[in-house]
């Protein structure tokens, strides 16, 4: 399998809290689906955020696609690798859901008019349509997620970070989202997933890292 | 020296403030500055963001020092392009007066750090502003790191969407920055509903009377505050206007 992201020797701490990582050395892979699970403050988030570049590492080196992170911008890390947020509201901006999902299309360089043919056709295939007019901070929750997701599926990255989809989500949204996740994976599309949702690792998983105080604990195939 | 009293802190943070607002004369803007770092510092408020925040400022002033010295040309002019003057002495001085002026009031804030919301709502209190106005200032100034914090994040959603916001001309990155607004607004107005319902659900407003047990006295040293403060103030005002 390709590398799709490695860290090699990473370090990193937070200035006001002892918490660190030290020395990491990690390798994710295309077409593969990591499971990231620890306790809270674990650093299963920081680790997510080091790795498409939110956060800069202290020490050490992160690559995306064989290529080092500190030569790009965070925009052009996105185009490789899509970053959901833990709260997907921090990730909504646009007046309306289609105006979300245009907006992440436009950056792959589709026009407005056939970037809203698809992100119709994408609303559409992930049952949103009705709501494509909605402001989408009003939207409940599952549906806020949904829509998380897909203004970074709309931008076909080859690999996916998503930090705990499934959090807040009830059982018919968690099925939704599950859909959704196993069509990226059928894609041939890498994730790395933060959950701590066990059905979710069931049925997702083909590789459990676990983490504890900033190290790993467990990397083993699922 | 001894911590003083939040309305004593109110009262210097006022002082100050008016000085650095009304004053226009460089040297007594810097007098007055250099005065309230001693006297913070004295105090015990630590000033090591004070440079970290200004330097926030710096564009800003830059930006006013340019506009000062095309649109109200004073002194010597020091780099222009054929009739039209891009920096000039008096534009600078400007600028230098609106860097000194906040640094003044960031400095004066700083007195602010030395005590607890607790303390400063119940200064408030003491001072007869309602309580319920006192909390909310100090819920406010709590919630500023917050909303800065999702300013943040939401920054970095667009970044994560493609879009260099570094690279993108101006026009673009307006656009993009108000469309920011939307989110970060709608945020505040949740926060404060949800906030609200959690405090009535803990019983505020409950009793039409509230009383403290901790109450805050002054000490001597506050009543010297608190009588040379505002002398001084009308001092160097009058000294601004009458004298200079």
């Amino acid at each position: 399998m390709r590398k799709a992201i490695s860290l090699e020797r990473v370090s990193f701490g937070y200035k006001k809290t002892a918490f660190h990582i030290d020395d990491l050395s990690l390798d994710f892979y295309c077409g593969e689906t990591a499971v990231l699970t620890g306790r809270n403050g674990s650093g299963k988030t920081t680790l997510s955020k080091l790795m498409i570049g939110i956060l800069k590492p202290d020490k050490g080196d992160i690559f995306i696609d064989g290529s080092n992170i500190k030569k790009h911008s965070l925009a052009q890390n996105a185009k490789s690798a899509g970053y959901l947020f833990q709260n997907p509201e921090r990730q909504l901006f646009c007046n309306t859901v289609l105006e979300e999902i245009i907006f992440s299309l436009r950056q792959t360089g589709l026009d407005e008019p056939a970037a809203r043919i698809r992100a119709e056709e994408l609303l559409k295939q992930f049952s949103m349509e009705d709501k494509a007019a909605s402001y989408p901070l009003k939207l409940s929750g599952g549906e806020k997620q949904r829509l998380a997701l897909l203004t970074v599926l709309a931008m076909e990255p080859k690999y996916y970070i998503l930090d705990e989809p499934s959090s807040g989500i009830d059982r018919d949204n968690k099925q939704i989202l599950t859909d959704m996740l196993n069509r990226l994976k059928a894609a041939g599309a890498g994730l790395c997933i933060i959950t701590h949702d066990e059905e979710l690792i069931e049925s997702l998983a083909d590789r459990k890292i676990s983490m504890e105080k900033g190290r790993v604990v467990r990397d083993e195939k699922a | 020296m001894k911590k003083p009293d939040p309305r004593v802190m109110l009262l210097l943070a006022a002082c100050v403030s008016t000085m650095g607002v009304l004053i226009e004369t460089t040297w007594l803007l810097a007098s007055v500055f250099a005065f309230t770092v001693l006297l913070v510092s004295a105090m015990g408020a630590k000033l090591t963001m004070l440079v970290k925040r200004l330097k926030g400022f710096l564009w800003i002033v830059l930006f006013i020092a340019l506009m000062e010295s095309v649109f109200r040309p004073e002194g010597a002019a020091l780099i222009n392009i054929g009739t039209v003057n891009l920096v000039t002495a008096g534009g600078l001085l400007r600028g230098a007066n609106t860097m000194l002026r906040i640094a003044t009031v960031v400095a004066s804030a700083a007195v602010f750090t030395l005590t607890t919301s607790r303390g400063m709502i119940q200064g408030l209190i003491q001072l007869k502003i309602p309580y319920e106005f006192a909390f909310m200032s100090s819920v406010a100034l709590r919630f500023l790191p917050v909303f800065s914090e999702e300013f943040r994040d939401t920054v970095t959603a667009v970044q994560l969407r493609g879009v260099d916001i570094k690279r993108i001309p101006l026009r673009e990155k307006l656009k993009i920055y108000t469309s920011i607004l939307s989110p970060v607004v709608y945020g505040a107005v949740d926060k404060a509903q949800k906030l609200s319902c959690a405090m009535e659900l803990r019983a505020f407003r409950a009793y039409p009377k509230r009383t403290s047990r901790f109450t805050l006295k002054l000490g001597a040293a506050d009543y010297v505050y608190m009588a040379v403060m505002p002398v001084l103030t009308a001092a160097v005002l009058c000294y601004y206007y009458i004298l200079l």
